[in-house]
């Protein structure tokens, strides 16, 4: 139905040589534009990428995962038939078969935005532990005080947008508080939202290059920093 | 638990500072607020009665005592502008490595070599 070349996955990645070929042979097999956004890395991510006919960007000094995520939206939303844009992660633990139903419920629903969650009663989490759980429990209490919104994972990679709202956000913190930052302006500019459960997979890769816990500190400092003028 | 005065003037210059810092801060501003420090602490400086005076007026202990807060408030305001300023630098930083990323798109192996001379 709306698998076609009008949707665009973005995947921005530093230093994933190890994962990133097994994540685009997986979604090379669906019919969509990939763009990966090499931040930097000084591995074989970008070489690898290029095996696979993906589009790859690349930033000569890396910035950050909100960075990289901006610039592969801003590159996906230049071809004027984007319909849709894709936010996915480079480590492995989304999964390519995810999309279209999100996809699908951003058209039926007509929503400019679907989150994908792991909380959600279909949405799965595989080998969480319950320290990264609570942390992430807290960053979803948060959330609602500071925006209102009542979701169930704030933190989850994977994200469908519609071009036109891909095309009213403006990512500006280049780090780990993008995600915070991402639904702030949902919110105020009041855009129609929506989560869908998607499965997350954590392995032990995945958990050495994730976020070390103590990075919803370093999140709420950029996120008060982003008051200062 | 009563105020004293210079308790009151110190909760009332931390609000002011914050709204300063969010909301007023131009270039100018911040020039126009060094300048008036430097004058104060050149006063303070050159006439050390003058800053005991003052001191005592609002319940300081001594004049050292007022040229170190105001010490400690230059200092903070200071690092503020030189925070903002970096935060400034790096969007711009990212603008430009945005541009080249996007300006300089590499191309995959695709399966169908159609496109090749």
């Amino acid at each position: 139905m709306h698998v076609s070349s009008d949707t665009w996955i973005v995947i921005p990645a530093y230093n994933e040589e190890k994962k990133i070929g097994e994540v685009l042979d997986e979604l090379v097999r669906y019919p969509y534009h990939v763009v990966v956004v090499d931040d930097g890395s000084r591995d074989q991510t970008r070489q690898i990428a290029l095996c696979f006919p993906v589009t790859v960007l690349k930033h000569i000094t890396n910035l950050g995962q909100g960075a990289a995520l901006q610039t592969g939206i801003r590159y996906a939303l230049s071809f004027p038939e984007t319909r849709y844009v894709v936010t996915f992660d480079a480590d492995g633990q989304h999964s390519a078969s995810d999309i279209l139903p999100m996809i699908d419920q951003c058209h039926s629903g007509d929503y400019d935005i679907v989150l994908g969650s792991r909380f959600l009663e279909k949405g799965k989490v595989i080998n969480l532990e319950w320290q990264r759980r609570l942390v992430l429990k807290a960053a979803i209490l948060f959330t609602r005080l500071m925006t209102g919104m009542q979701l169930t994972d704030t933190h989850n990679g994977l994200r469908v947008l519609t071009a036109k709202a891909a095309g009213k956000l403006n990512l500006t913190q280049n780090g780990m508080a993008h995600a915070s930052e991402l639904l702030s302006q949902v919110a105020a500019m009041k855009l129609r939202y929506c989560e869908a459960p998607v499965t997350i997979l954590y392995s032990d890769y995945s958990r050495q290059k994730g976020q070390s816990l103590w990075n919803g500190f370093n999140i709420l400092w950029d996120m008060l920093e982003g008051f200062l003028r | 638990m009563s105020i004293h005065l210079d308790q009151l003037i110190l909760i009332v210059a931390l609000g002011l500072f914050a709204l300063y810092v969010i909301a007023l801060r131009t270039a100018l501003t911040d020039r126009i607020i060094y300048f008036l420090l430097a004058v104060i602490g050149a006063i303070l400086v050159i006439n050390p009665e003058f800053s005991t005076r003052i001191a005592n007026r609002i319940g300081i202990g001594r004049g050292t005592d007022l040229l170190l807060y105001l010490f400690i408030v230059t200092a903070l305001f200071y690092s503020v502008g030189v925070t903002a300023e970096m935060k400034r630098l790096r969007r711009q930083l990212t603008t430009v490595i945005r541009e080249i990323a996007i300006a300089n798109p590499s191309e995959g192996a695709r399966k169908n070599p159609k496109d090749e001379g």
